[in-house]
C-alpha cells in the first residue's frame, strides 16, 4: 500500500512467488497444454511449407524464409500464450477466495505480482522458442544455414513477450474473474486491436503506432534487408495505406507497453481492497 | 507479549458506515471473542487488521507495529483465517503449507516438522491431495494449519468453525483452547456456546460501534436472567398463561404447548414454578434455558440487529 514502510522489494520472497507461480502453471497443465499446442502448430507449419512451397522456398534464403514463417502467425501466437499466462495473474487472488490465503501473508503485493509476472514471461518465451526452434530446423533442412538475424528477432520477441504479458496482467487486475481476464485479453490482442489497427492504417492513413501488434511485426520485418515504412496504393477512387514500424520505433512502443501496463497493474494490485 | 491495539478505526462503504471509530486493546495470552449480528462490522475489522482493507481513519497495531504502515513486519506476527480462505486449488496440501512457510522464512526443516505435527493435531487430509479436491472443512483445517506454520503470536480467526461438521468443530475448538496458553487470539463467532467455552473476554459490536467489552467470567453476574421452559400436555395454553401471570410470574414467550418464564435463578423459586405449573395442567418437560452470554448478547445487541 502507498504509505507502507515495509521494504520495497524482498528478493527471497520474489523467488518464492516465482517458484510457486511456475508450480501453478505446471500443475494447472496450462504450460503443458500450450507447449503441446505450439509444438503441433510449429511442426505442422514447417511440414506444410516444406511440402507445398519447397521450390519457392529453395529459391530464397534463410532470412526470407524466417520473414515468411514469422509474419503469418508469430505475433498472434505470442499474444495468445501471453494471455493464457498473464490473463489471471491478479484475478487468481481477487476473483477467488485465495486472496484471503495469499494476500494476508507477509509479502508486499508488488513483490508477489512481480514474481508471477516473471514466471509468466519466462514460460511464454519458452513456448515461443519452440516455434523458433521448428523454424531453425526447417532452415537448416532447406539451406544448411540459419541467418544470424534470428538472435535479433529472439531479442525482439522477448521484448514483445514482456509487453504482452504486462498488457494481459492489466486486464487480470481490472476483472474479478480469472477466465474473463484471459478471454478479454485474447479478444483485444487477437481481434479488436488488429481490426482497429487495420481500419486506421489501411483506410484512414494513420500510422497505428499506438498498437502493440503493430510494433510486434518487427519480429519478422527484421529479417528483411529493407522495407518501406509507408506504402500508398491507389485503385480508382480508393486509396489504401500500409505501415511498417521502424526498428527503434518498435522497441519504444514495446517498452512503453511494458512500463505503462506493468506500472498501472502494480498500482491496482497493490491498492485494491478485498471487500468480498 | 502479544498485543492488539485498535485505535479509533473507521471505515465506510459509500454512505454506509461499517465501522465508527472503534477502539479496543488486549495483550497477553488469551482468547477474545468478537460478537455481533451480521453486518455489525466484525469482518470489516478483521480485514483491516490483516491489511485486506484500508481504514478511512484510525490504526491497528499488532505488537506495536502498524498493520497498514508496515504491513510485511506486522503480518509476519499474525496468522489469520478471514472469510473462507482457500489455497490455490492446483496445489497439494503440503505445497500450500510450504508456500506459507517459505514466505514467512521458516527454515525448511522446521516447516517439515511443523507440517507433520499439524497434520496429526488437525487430522489434515493426505498431504499429497489437491486443495481443489477437498471439502470445505478439510480446506479450513489446512488454512488453520498454515496460520500456525510460523507460530505467529497473534491469531485472527473469523468464524473458524462456521460450516463445519461437529467432528471438525471439536478439533478446531480444542486447538484454539490449547493455543490460548501462548497466543493472543481474536475470534469472531455466532456460536455463543463456543465463545463461552473458549473465550476469556468478549467484545460486542453493533452497527459499527463497540457497545461493550466484558470478561466472560464476569458476565454471569451482570447479565444472567434465568428462564425455564415448560412444556404442557395440550396445545391451548391461554388459560394457563393467564393463571401464571395472575400468580405474578413473568411469562416471556408462549409457543404452542411451550411457555418460558423469567425468574431470579434461585432454586427455591424454580421449584415453586414447577409446583404451580403442575397445578394448572399436566407438565411434560421442565428445563432451564438460556445462558449468561446469550442474555448479555440479547441485552447489549438486541436493539441493533
Amino acid at each position: 500500500m502507498r504509505d507502507d514502510k515495509s521494504p520495497v522489494f524482498d528478493f527471497s520472497n520474489y523467488i518464492v512467488s516465482l517458484k510457486y507461480q511456475f508450480l501453478f502453471y505446471l500443475r494447472s497443465r496450462r504450460f503443458l497444454g500450450l507447449f503441446l499446442l505450439v509444438l503441433i502448430v510449429s511442426v505442422a507449419v514447417s511440414l506444410l511449407l516444406v511440402k507445398y512451397e519447397y521450390n519457392f522456398l529453395k529459391a530464397g534464403d534463410s532470412s526470407s524464409f524466417f520473414n515468411g514463417y514469422l509474419s503469418t502467425f508469430a505475433v498472434t501466437l505470442v499474444a495468445l500464450v501471453a494471455a493464457f499466462f498473464g490473463g489471471d495473474m491478479a484475478s487468481m487472488d481477487f476473483g477467488t477466495d485465495s486472496a484471503y490465503y495469499s494476500l494476508v501473508q507477509p509479502i508486499r503485493r508488488s513483490t508477489l505480482f512481480l514474481g508471477r509476472y516473471t514466471a509468466a514471461v519466462i514460460l511464454t518465451f519458452v513456448i515461443i522458442l519452440v516455434y523458433y526452434i521448428a523454424a531453425i530446423f526447417t532452415s537448416v533442412y532447406l539451406y544448411d544455414s540459419v541467418t544470424s538475424q534470428v538472435l535479433t528477432s529472439l531479442y525482439l520477441v522477448f521484448l514483445l513477450t514482456m509487453a504482452l504479458v504486462a498488457f494481459a496482467g492489466f486486464f487480470s487486475s481490472i476483472f474479478k474473474s480469472p477466465l474473463v481476464g484471459i478471454i478479454v485479453t485474447v479478444l483485444f490482442v487477437v481481434l479488436i486491436i488488429p481490426i482497429i489497427q487495420g481500419i486506421l492504417s489501411a483506410f484512414a492513413g494513420i500510422e497505428p503506432w499506438m498498437f502493440i501488434t503493430y510494433a510486434g511485426s518487427i519480429v519478422s520485418l527484421v529479417f528483411l534487408p529493407s522495407y518501406p515504412l509507408k506504402e500508398v496504393v491507389r485503385a480508382g477512387r480508393f486509396t489504401t495505406y500500409t505501415y511498417n514500424p521502424a526498428f527503434n520505433e518498435s522497441i519504444y512502443i514495446m517498452l512503453g507497453y511494458f512500463v505503462i501496463f506493468l506500472a498501472v497493474t502494480l498500482l491496482i494490485f497493490s491498492r485494491r481492497e478485498i471487500k468480498g | 507479549m502479544p498485543s492488539i491495539k485498535v485505535e479509533n478505526l473507521s471505515k465506510s462503504y459509500g454512505s454506509f458506515k461499517a465501522l465508527d471509530s472503534i477502539s479496543f486493546e488486549y495483550s497477553g495470552n488469551r482468547v477474545v471473542g468478537y460478537l455481533g449480528p451480521n453486518g455489525a462490522g466484525k469482518t470489516t475489522t478483521l480485514k483491516i487488521m490483516t491489511n485486506l482493507l484500508r481504514p478511512d481513519s484510525g490504526n491497528v497495531l499488532i505488537n506495536g507495529i502498524n498493520v497498514n504502515h508496515d504491513s510485511v513486519v506486522a503480518l509476519n506476527k499474525i496468522g489469520s483465517l478471514v472469510e473462507n480462505p482457500s489455497p490455490f486449488p492446483y496445489f497439494t496440501v503440503e505445497e500450500s503449507l510450504r508456500f506459507v512457510g517459505d514466505l514467512r522464512k521458516v527454515p525448511k526443516d522446521t516447516t517439515t516438522s511443523k507440517i507433520k505435527e499439524l497434520s496429526d493435531l488437525l487430522r489434515l487430509p493426505p498431504l499429497k491431495s489437491r486443495i481443489g479436491q477437498l471439502s470445505k472443512g478439510q480446506r479450513q483445517r489446512v488454512v488453520l494449519a498454515s496460520t500456525l506454520i510460523s507460530d505467529p503470536e497473534v491469531l485472527i480467526l473469523d468464524e473458524p468453525t462456521s460450516g463445519l461438521d461437529p467432528f471438525e468443530m471439536k478439533i478446531i475448538r480444542d486447538l484454539i483452547k490449547e493455543l490460548k496458553n501462548d497466543h493472543l487470539v481474536l475470534m469472531s463467532s455466532h456460536l455463543l456456546s463456543e465463545v463461552a467455552e473458549i473465550c476469556d473476554d468478549v467484545i460486542f459490536i453493533g452497527k459499527g460501534k463497540i457497545l461493550a467489552r466484558e470478561n466472560v467470567a464476569d458476565i454471569s453476574g451482570k447479565f444472567q436472567t434465568s428462564q425455564v421452559e415448560i412444556e404442557f400436555l395440550g396445545a391451548d395454553l391461554t388459560g394457563v398463561v393467564k393463571s401464571l401471570e395472575n400468580m405474578g410470574y413473568n411469562v416471556t414467550t408462549s409457543n404452542g404447548s411451550k411457555i418460558r418464564i423469567k425468574f431470579s435463578g434461585k432454586d427455591e423459586e424454580r421449584a415453586k414454578i414447577l409446583a404451580d405449573a403442575m397445578k394448572l395442567a399436566p407438565v411434560i418437560s421442565f428445563v432451564s434455558v438460556g445462558s449468561a452470554l446469550e442474555d448479555a448478547y440479547i441485552s447489549i445487541l438486541g436493539g441493533t440487529a
